[in-house]
């Protein structure tokens, strides 16, 4: 049975796990951590870094540094989120050429999906790694709340990074299966997720045989760690300029500072109640004048700073609960998923709200991938002993005359579903209708996301309001939308299935996805010969510091002369190989070092 | 279409105007041969014309209402009865309890056994249960589907849903080739859920249930067979005979108490009277006309100043006496108990209680009252009766279609129909007939009459034009559109249909 690998890809921190039996395992990278920073960076020299490594040089290199990208996936150029990236962010964000967001490192544009692949692909690694085999399948999570370009975005990003995501499944329900899973539970629970970027609250129903219901989920996928950073960052900045009259967001490397240190800061909260700040040679003065920050943060301080964050999650929390028409009381547990749950002020407001203490017995970092694990071994096993039933985060309609949005269905609604409504012609004599299939909660369409679009024609002349069009809307187990319309009477009919934009062709995937298997290739050759030539180099090492015993032993025999200059040749003809770069010659050469080093090794102890 | 054997007997429809059929000459040919003689095959051979092609022509002509066919309707599948009782007890998993049910539930016609045959990676008797669900979705209650009792808590609720949800939902057999199963799991599943979030939610359980009763009262008005009411009637026709021998037998003080004493009756004791007496004035006559020696012709009397009555005839006097107190007991039990259904159908008709009402009233009018105040009253009643039944079925049918459920909405709108026979109502039972793409024949039968109540009125021709064109008719459905165009030369929607039906498209 093929394996598959479930991937949270987080805004600040990614994370794989796999099935191993009964339980789900998180699978550690080189560096023995179980999360791998969302850091991708192209370094001077044009090579790729990604997650820790990427990380460490953001400060020195926080131009070509991306982090949070999941924030800018599957947005458009002009979106408000879009807008405010492009304020705080120390990478350059440009416009694409389909009104998408593109990241310039180094000259080059990246698009979100490509920076994202390279953390998927990161994560792809260290399963394959882990397994000792390729992987090819993966179910990847996104906040409940992405909508279906976001959604689709990521599925594109898993394309490039060689992967077939059979499922993207959303990350607090992954984190009830891993919570729920082979329990035999009977229960309400709520999962309150506040991520790096995003928020979510779900509402699930676990009940026998395995069953994984969602009632009601909702979220804001801009509210998560980094605004809680920023609000340091805020304080910190605002400081500064009364004290020196800088603004440090003006200097690049100072931001990115300010940014680590924030998020430090605010992470030895959870622990300590007060913490120090402390940024020396922060910038310089036109007088070449260095100046420092220096500043203690009382955990007091950063719960004012914040409070208004954590009050907006429980507002959500309040609208998670209505939409799933249940009382507060009728919630059995709470459970805790992202690292911002570690916030004391977080956990008193949960519980607070649901009247009860939250439950601790899930890993707030690793839980979504340990759920994403879960679903992806059970779709593909034989022995199925879960399943899960997710609702559509948005609802989901067309645009009609005057610019509303006419809702067919609505939020919260169980896939796979199927719903149909009639509309009419809105002039006279009008021959043909254009569908506009949107997304969202807003009465007015333009304030909702467009998925798609397609005409119905050969409509029958006639008053308006005469002629009657049949709309169906199709979601499948796997979240493709169709759109069916119909005329009525004349059974004239079109249709289309909604793939949503990532902002990407399918030329352009098929691109990148060349381009990420070039690299992949580059960079186990590159592993390859880092490990020959490490090789290579320890023997020819030894192989020195034997030559004057050698010398001494056999030097005054013909063949021991012989046997020197061998060596010699061996050892330069291996030092080329390796100054050549090409990792199979430097293994030709690793076996003709061996062979020399275990003669003169022979040599030696019978000397 | 279904196919037909051939041994089937045309015959015409009384009062069809064959003139005014929209048929061409190879259909009149065909239908100059109908004479309720020659059966389908007599009239192929007759003709020369294949049997098919004789076959297709009568089914057209029977569309058009002009000819019927003479053999027994086939069991009309409606579709609440059959599922009634299936539903009302949880017997475990859907698979297995298919199975029996295939034998006595006409489960098997369903669907086209060929969709067995269709490739995919499931086993036969999962892609049987698939079918089954599948086909009966449009006609199980939500309790049914999930296959638990209307009584059913919510815990019970979700229980069943998980079980059936384990076999429904297309993860399932997520990688596997699903083919054309798939849509349908899909179909089922989303069904499933919307049972479960119906049932699940106290507001929305109420409102279904609600529905449910008015669907179930209606119900009730078809199921209560004639025979039961009949059975009824006579029981109460026996009771009030035994009731009546009771007592109309001796002795009479008694009854007295009971029914007050008609003056009639009288007669029996002065009879027994009259013979006590020594000699009545004809018998003295008679006496004093022999001593005279001259013979005596009695002078005609009225029958009941004659008697000179004999111990015998006494008694067939008393017989018929006895004969008439009972008819008289019968009559007026009869009254009794007309006017006990009539009350009890006044009151029902005063609660909005169709069903009580209308059987109280069968019973009564089975009685067959004579007297013409009762017969008005009862008359009065029924019409009041059926109007209430007849917005009861216009509730269901105008929530059924509003809700796309169109087989239900036609089926409603007939029943209205029969109450209340309207060239709309016929019109919309038509349509809905339409809409459900099945029942084609009884949907043009609606539009007939529409058409015949409203000849004026273009909808109706449109419709019945719609389902000529349905039903694969296309002369007959431009020509019924032609007619439509002359009552409206406005209107591009037929203008439309007719070009299109001129070039060949739709």
């Amino acid at each position: 049975m093929e394996r598959v690998i479930g991937i949270d890809l987080g805004t600040t921190n990614s994370c794989v796990a796999i099935l191993e039996g009964d339980t789900s395992v998180v699978i550690p990278n080189r560096g023995g951590y179980k999360t791998t920073p969302s850091v991708v960076a192209v370094t001077e020299a044009g090579k790729r870094l990604v997650g820790h490594i990427a990380k460490r040089q953001a400060i020195t290199n926080a131009e070509n540094t991306v982090y949070a990208a999941k924030r800018l996936i599957g947005r458009k150029w002009n979106s408000p989120q879009v807008k405010n990236a492009i304020m705080t962010s120390s990478y350059t964000i440009v416009e694409g050429p389909h009104a998408d967001v593109r990241i310039k490192l180094r000259d080059k544009n990246y698009s979100v999906p490509e920076i994202s692949s390279m953390v998927l692909q990161e994560m792809k690694i260290v399963a394959e790694d882990y397994l000792g085999e390729p992987v090819k399948k993966a179910v990847v999570t996104v906040p409940a709340y992405f909508n279906d370009n976001q959604r689709q975005a990521t599925k594109d990003a898993g394309a490039i990074a060689g992967l077939d995501v059979i499922r993207i499944i959303n990350e607090p329900t992954a984190a009830s299966l891993a919570y729920g899973y082979g329990k035999d539970l009977d229960r309400t629970v709520a999962v309150y997720d506040l991520g790096g970027g995003t928020f979510d609250i779900s509402i699930l129903e676990i009940g026998s045989h395995g069953v994984f219901k969602v009632i009601s989920t909702t979220g804001d996928t801009f509210l998560g760690g980094e605004d809680f950073d920023a609000r340091i960052i805020d304080w910190l900045v605002s400081g500064f300029q009364d004290e020196h009259g800088i603004d440090l967001r003006q200097d690049r490397m100072a931001l990115q500072r300010l940014r680590d240190a924030a998020e430090k800061a605010k992470c030895e909260l959870s622990s300590v109640r007060e913490t120090e700040i402390n940024l020396p040679f922060i910038i310089s003065t036109g007088r070449n004048e260095a100046l420092h920050l220096q500043r203690t943060l009382p955990r007091q301080t950063l719960e004012k700073l914040t409070s208004d964050l954590v009050e907006r999650t429980v507002d959500i929390c309040r609208q998670a609960l209505s939409d799933a028409k249940l009382g507060v009381e009728e919630v059995e547990d709470v459970i805790l998923v992202g690292g911002m749950t570690r916030m004391p002020a977080v956990q008193s407001a949960v519980s607070g709200y649901f009247g009860r203490e939250p439950n601790k017995s899930v890993h707030p970092d690793e839980v979504v991938a340990m759920g994403a694990a879960i679903q992806g071994a059970a779709l593909v096993q034989d022995r199925q002993d879960m399943i899960l039933l997710d609702v559509t985060p948005h609802a989901l309609g067309i645009m009609t005359f005057g610019s509303h949005f006419e809702e067919l269905i609505p939020q919260n609604t169980t896939v796979p579903t199927s719903r149909t409504k009639v509309f009419t012609t809105s002039r006279d004599d009008q021959t043909a209708v254009k569908i506009l299939v949107m997304q969202g909660e807003s009465k007015r369409a333009d304030e909702n996301e467009l998925l798609g679009e397609f005409i119905l024609t050969g409509l029958r002349r006639a008053p308006k309001g005469h002629v009657e069009i049949e709309v169906t809307f199709e979601i499948n187990t796997d979240g493709i939308v169709s759109v069916h319309a119909k005329d009525m009477e004349t059974g004239q009919a079109q249709s289309i299935q909604v793939t949503a934009t990532s902002g990407l062709t399918q030329d352009e995937i098929k691109n990148m996805m060349t381009h990420a298997q070039d690299y992949l290739l580059e960079r186990r050759t590159d592993e390859h010969f880092e490990a020959a030539k490490q090789e290579a180099e320890t023997l020819i090492a030894e192989i020195e510091r034997l030559f004057p015993e050698i010398e001494r032993v056999v030097g005054s025999a013909d063949f021991g002369r012989d046997a020197i200059a061998k060596a010699k040749v061996t050892v330069d003809r291996a030092r080329n190989a390796i100054a050549s770069k090409d990792s199979n010659l430097v293994k030709e050469q690793v076996d003709q070092l061996a062979r020399t080093q275990r003669m003169f090794k022979g040599v030696v102890s019978r000397g | 279409m279904a196919t037909h054997s051939h041994s089937r007997l045309p015959k015409l429809v009384e009062g069809v105007d064959l003139r005014a059929l929209p048929i061409g000459p190879a259909e009149a040919f065909v239908l100059s041969r109908v004479d309720a003689q020659a059966s389908e095959a007599d009239i192929a051979e007759a003709t020369g014309i294949p049997l098919e092609s004789v076959a297709k022509t009568l089914e057209e002509l029977c569309m058009l209402g002009a000819v019927r066919f003479e053999e027994p309707e086939r069991e009309s599948r409606n579709p609440r009865k059959p599922s009634r009782p299936s539903g009302a007890f949880r017997i475990g998993p859907i698979v297995e309890a298919s199975r029996p049910q295939e034998t006595h539930h006409p489960a098997a016609a369903l669907y086209d056994p060929s969709e067995l045959l269709e490739a995919a990676d499931l086993d036969d008797a999962r892609k049987r249960s698939i079918l089954e669900t599948y086909y009966k979705l449009d006609h199980t209650t939500h309790y049914e589907l999930l296959r638990v009792e209307p009584s059913a808590d919510k815990r019970a609720i979700k229980s069943a849903y998980y079980e059936i949800v384990n076999l429904f939902h297309p993860d399932r057999y997520f990688g596997k080739n699903l083919g054309k199963f798939k849509a349908k799991l899909e179909q089922v599943f989303s069904r499933v859920t919307e049972a479960h979030d119906v049932l699940t939610r106290g507001a929305s359980r109420e409102e279904y249930d609600a529905y449910l009763a008015s669907r179930r009262k209606t119900n009730e008005l078809i199921s209560v067979s004639e025979s039961a009411l009949q059975a009824e009637a006579d029981a109460i026709r026996k009771k009030i005979e035994d009731d009546a021998r009771a007592l109309s037998a001796p002795p009479i003080a008694q009854t007295n108490s009971l029914y007050p004493e008609p003056r009639i009756v009288d007669a029996a004791p002065n009879s027994q009277r009259v013979s006590v007496r020594p000699l009545d004035p004809d018998e003295r006559k008679r006496a004093l006309a022999r001593k005279l020696g001259r013979s005596f012709s009695p002078t005609p009397t009225p029958r009941p100043s004659v008697p000179a009555i004999s111990k015998v005839e006494a008694q067939g006097h008393a017989v018929d006496e006895l004969k008439r107190r009972y008819e008289q007991r019968i009559t007026q039990g009869k009254q009794q108990h007309v006017d006990r259904y009539l009350e009890t159908a006044q009151q029902a008709l005063a609660t909005h209680d169709p069903v009580a009402a209308s059987n109280a009233l069968r019973i009564a009018e089975s009685l067959a009252p004579d007297d013409p105040a009762q017969a008005g009253r009862l008359q009065d009643l029924k019409e009041q009766a059926g109007g209430l039944v007849a917005n009861h079925y216009l509730q269901l049918a105008q929530y059924e279609e509003r809700e796309g459920k169109f087989a239900d909405a036609a089926a409603s709108y007939q029943r209205v129909a029969q109450a209340k026979p309207t060239a709309r109502i016929h019109e919309r039972a038509a349509y809905c007939g339409l809409m459900a793409e099945r029942e084609l024949r009884s949907a043009g039968e609606h539009a007939r009459r529409a058409v015949a109540l409203a000849p004026e009125d273009a909808q109706c021709r449109v419709t019945l034009a719609r389902i000529y064109v349905a039903a694969g008719m296309k002369q007959s459905g431009l020509a019924e559109f032609e007619r439509a165009a002359q009552l409206a030369p406005k209107d591009d929607t037929i203008k439309e249909w007719i070009r299109r039906l001129k070039r060949g498209e739709a």
